[in-house]
């Protein structure tokens, strides 16, 4: 009797604890987003945690898998949906405020300064100061470091077509309320008409030019017809945005052959489920951004709603967390980026002092061939360094180099060179095994054979 | 014996089947005030949910849908709370009455706590402020009604010893000092002496004493009464019969307990006569000694 008493008084303190916390992880933001970060790691991390991973919270949910026929798409939209639920479900406080954000009935709403950019007007900016970097001054965004410029967290575009009407008056309440909270979160807001794809490449090319502290990340949400045009921008240049937002699109574009494409969400209604081409084309841009290292991006980078009369209103909130956590990875990438910049900085000063100093003394020496072919080594290693890393860069090389990392002839050689010589040593296995690396890794098959080509 | 509780809980499971019956031929009957009802609690909201998206409606379901789970399901509250009734009016005891009515209320109403948390916790589902204060206020009433009748559930039912009784028993402490004492050996007896020592520093234990002395009087009264009547009804019999001894008056107890009184000398024969006289000395001497055994014990006590 005592030991069933035990047991019961057990299972109803796990029970309450399990209750407990789940309610803290629905009602707390705060919480929810730490939960989120103990299991998944920092922004840029890679590996999940390896302890949380047994206990069974969403955070590990896997994705639906891929099915190659199309047309299964419909039911592989329906897991997708189901998954993207289930892995934002730490955005649902979030989305909490944010709907009562919309649905105050009397908000104190800020003012902002409004700019115009040659034909684009009303880029509205959130007031936002800070000093520049390094970077920014050598890129010269900036005159001096001392000079504050103007900056948001990223740009929040939303595509219009393109009427006559399509004035600040004429928008509703949630669209106002939308751009304010926005607003209030540091983002800069800007609705742009839009009939085109080159149209709409060269009005956001505009804004990074103009506003490059502002515009530095782009986030587009489009409907419809302008939905297709987003995305077949977005597959031409696929670095312009960041992430992409399309409801319901008319169409959809080949998925842009780039390591890491934009982050992308779409939602579909129900009555256009049964164009299964067109729900296989989207199911694919989610995959392509999912097919990353990074945790993030692998996890809710694609995601994809069906919207019906229920969910509606709950889309229609859906974005907003996973445009804060798209923002911040970059933020993330950015810092490490601006780091290496800094490290990469220093490093070349330092060569360049070893090399002057060298210099200084062969002509206090005299001439010495040893010293000049190490000044010419250690300059040689340093343009390889520089080179290596910035073209060519795909998984297929990547992977090769972390399975030769201890070759220094690996490390040396850049990404050139490594292209044609794992190209070459694939073909001459087998044709198939081309084939394979073709499905498994398009950007370096299409490297390959460019390179073929050119050295033909 | 008629049982209030019993009449109130079984005429209460009583309309509730009838209400049941009632509310299937009002639908059956295709009354639209009922009908309005059932579509409108359909529609009304509870955190955000329709009544029936809480009670496992999809949201894709049709009103014709939901507005069949919602009967289905108030015709099965109906039935079980009415069964749940009839099956309390036939219990015995109020206690058991009540704590299947505190548990009745208590259990569905965490379940429905539960299956509510468990539904906002898990869906992707989003509350505004107005859907918070609701749900807050649910589960802050919902909680302190179910903590409630679990405390009268589980309360235990106070003694009916009265206050003064339950003050003169004697303390744990009490008892070891005089289990000690009497190890010691500082008297034979277990109870009384001691308490005849102690007596003017322990009320308790006096006080014990005197209820049991109280109690011992009366038996004694008792006594000296029936010694009384028996005195009286001997000098009637001794002027009857003449002057008798001790050993007489037990024949003559003898005789009341035997129900046939002995014959006279006169009427017995010469023969039965003879051994009666040798026989009296005997029994005389016998019942003599009886007597001494009898009295020595009381005198003891």
């Amino acid at each position: 009797m005592r030991i069933a008493l035990g047991i019961t008084s057990f299972i109803a303190v796990v029970f309450i604890l399990f209750l407990f916390e789940g309610i803290c992880f629905r009602m707390v933001e705060k919480y929810s987003l730490m939960r989120l970060e103990s299991s998944w790691g920092a922004k840029n991390s890679v590996d999940l945690n390896k302890y949380l991973k047994l206990l069974p919270f969403n955070h590990f949910q896997s994705p639906p898998i891929d099915n190659s026929e199309v047309e299964f798409s419909i039911f592989r939209a329906i897991e997708e949906d189901k998954y993207a639920c289930k892995i934002m479900s730490f955005g649902r406080p979030l989305r909490d405020q944010f709907i009562d954000f919309i649905q105050d009935s009397e908000p104190n709403r800020k003012s902002f300064a409004i700019k115009d950019v040659k034909h684009i007007r009303g880029l509205t900016l959130p007031g936002l100061k800070r000093f520049p970097t390094d970077e920014e001054v050598a890129k010269g965004w900036a005159g001096r470091q001392r000079d504050s410029i103007e900056f948001a967290h990223a740009v929040f575009v939303d595509l219009k077509p393109f009427t006559v009407s399509n004035t600040v008056d004429s928008r509703s309440q949630y669209e106002q309320r939308h751009e304010d909270y926005l607003l209030e979160q540091g983002f800069a807001c800007l609705s742009l008409p839009t009939r085109s794809k080159d149209i709409l490449v060269n009005d956001l090319r505009i804004l990074k030019e103009n506003f490059p502290a502002v515009a530095e990340k782009i986030i587009c949400r489009a409907t419809g017809r302008e939905a297709e045009i987003l995305l077949d921008a977005c597959s031409d240049h696929p670095f312009l945005v960041n992430m992409l937002i399309v409801h319901s699109p008319s169409g959809f574009s080949s998925v842009p052959q780039v390591e890491s494409p934009p982050w992308f969400f779409c939602s579909v209604d129900r009555t256009q489920m049964e164009d299964y081409v067109l729900v296989d084309g989207l199911l694919k841009w989610m995959n392509a951004v999912r097919d990353t290292k990074f945790i993030y991006p692998s996890k809710i980078g694609g995601l994809m709603r069906v919207r019906n009369s229920y969910t509606s209103q709950n889309i229609d909130t859906f974005h907003i967390p996973i445009l804060m956590q798209c923002i911040d990875f970059y933020k993330k990438l950015e810092e490490d980026k601006a780091r290496s910049y800094a490290l990469k900085k220093s490093l070349v000063n330092q060569a360049k002092k070893n090399v002057e100093t060298k210099r200084a003394k062969i002509d206090s020496e005299g001439v010495d061939s040893l010293g000049i072919n190490s000044i010419q080594s250690e300059l040689s290693s340093l343009k390889i360094t520089s080179n290596s890393t910035q073209s060519f860069d795909c998984k297929m090389v990547r992977e090769y180099r972390d399975l030769h990392f201890d070759d220094p002839g690996v490390a040396q050689a850049n990404n050139r060179d490594l292209v044609l010589k794992i190209g070459l040593n694939f073909e001459q296995m087998n044709p198939a095994v081309m084939q394979e690396v073709k499905q498994k890794d398009p950007l370096f098959f299409q490297f390959y054979q460019s390179l073929k080509i050119i050295e033909k | 014996m008629y049982s209030l509780s019993k009449a109130f809980f079984f005429s209460l499971g009583t309309i509730l089947f009838l209400v049941l019956s009632l509310f299937w031929i009002g639908l059956a009957l295709d009354f639209s005030a009922l009908e309005n009802f059932i579509v409108n609690l359909s529609y009304s909201k509870f955190v955000g949910y329709t009544i029936p998206q809480i009670i496992g409606a999809g949201c894709e379901d049709t009103v014709v849908e939901q507005v069949f789970r919602l009967k289905i399901i108030c015709t099965l509250i109906g039935i079980s709370y009415g069964s749940v009734m009839l099956w309390i009016s036939n219990l015995k005891t109020k206690k058991a009455k009540l704590l299947c009515l505190y548990y009745s209320i208590v259990i569905p109403l965490l379940l429905v706590l539960a299956l509510i948390w468990f539904k906002i916790i898990y869906d992707d589902h989003i509350l505004s402020y107005a859907d918070k204060i609701e749900l807050s206020q649910f589960s802050t009433v919902g909680f302190i009604i179910s903590i409630i009748l679990i405390l009268l559930s589980v309360r235990k039912e106070k003694s009916k010893l009265a206050k003064s009784v339950a003050a003169k028993l004697p303390t744990v402490d009490e008892l070891k000092t005089e289990i000690i004492d009497s190890s010691s050996g500082k008297s034979t007896n277990v109870v009384d002496p001691e308490i005849d020592k102690e007596g003017s520093n322990d009320d308790n234990a006096s006080s014990i004493i005197t209820d049991k002395k109280s109690e011992i009087k009366p038996v004694e009264e008792k006594k000296a009464a029936v010694s009384k009547e028996v005195e009286e009804i001997n000098p009637k019999v001794d002027a009857d019969s003449g002057p008798v001894d001790e050993g007489s008056e037990i024949k003559k107890e003898q005789k009341t307990d035997d129900d046939l009184a002995p014959p006279a000398l006169d009427e017995l024969p010469p023969e039965l006569a003879e051994l009666r006289e040798q026989s009296v000395p005997k029994e005389e001497t016998e019942l003599s000694d009886k007597d001494e055994e009898i009295e020595k014990p009381e005198e003891e006590k």
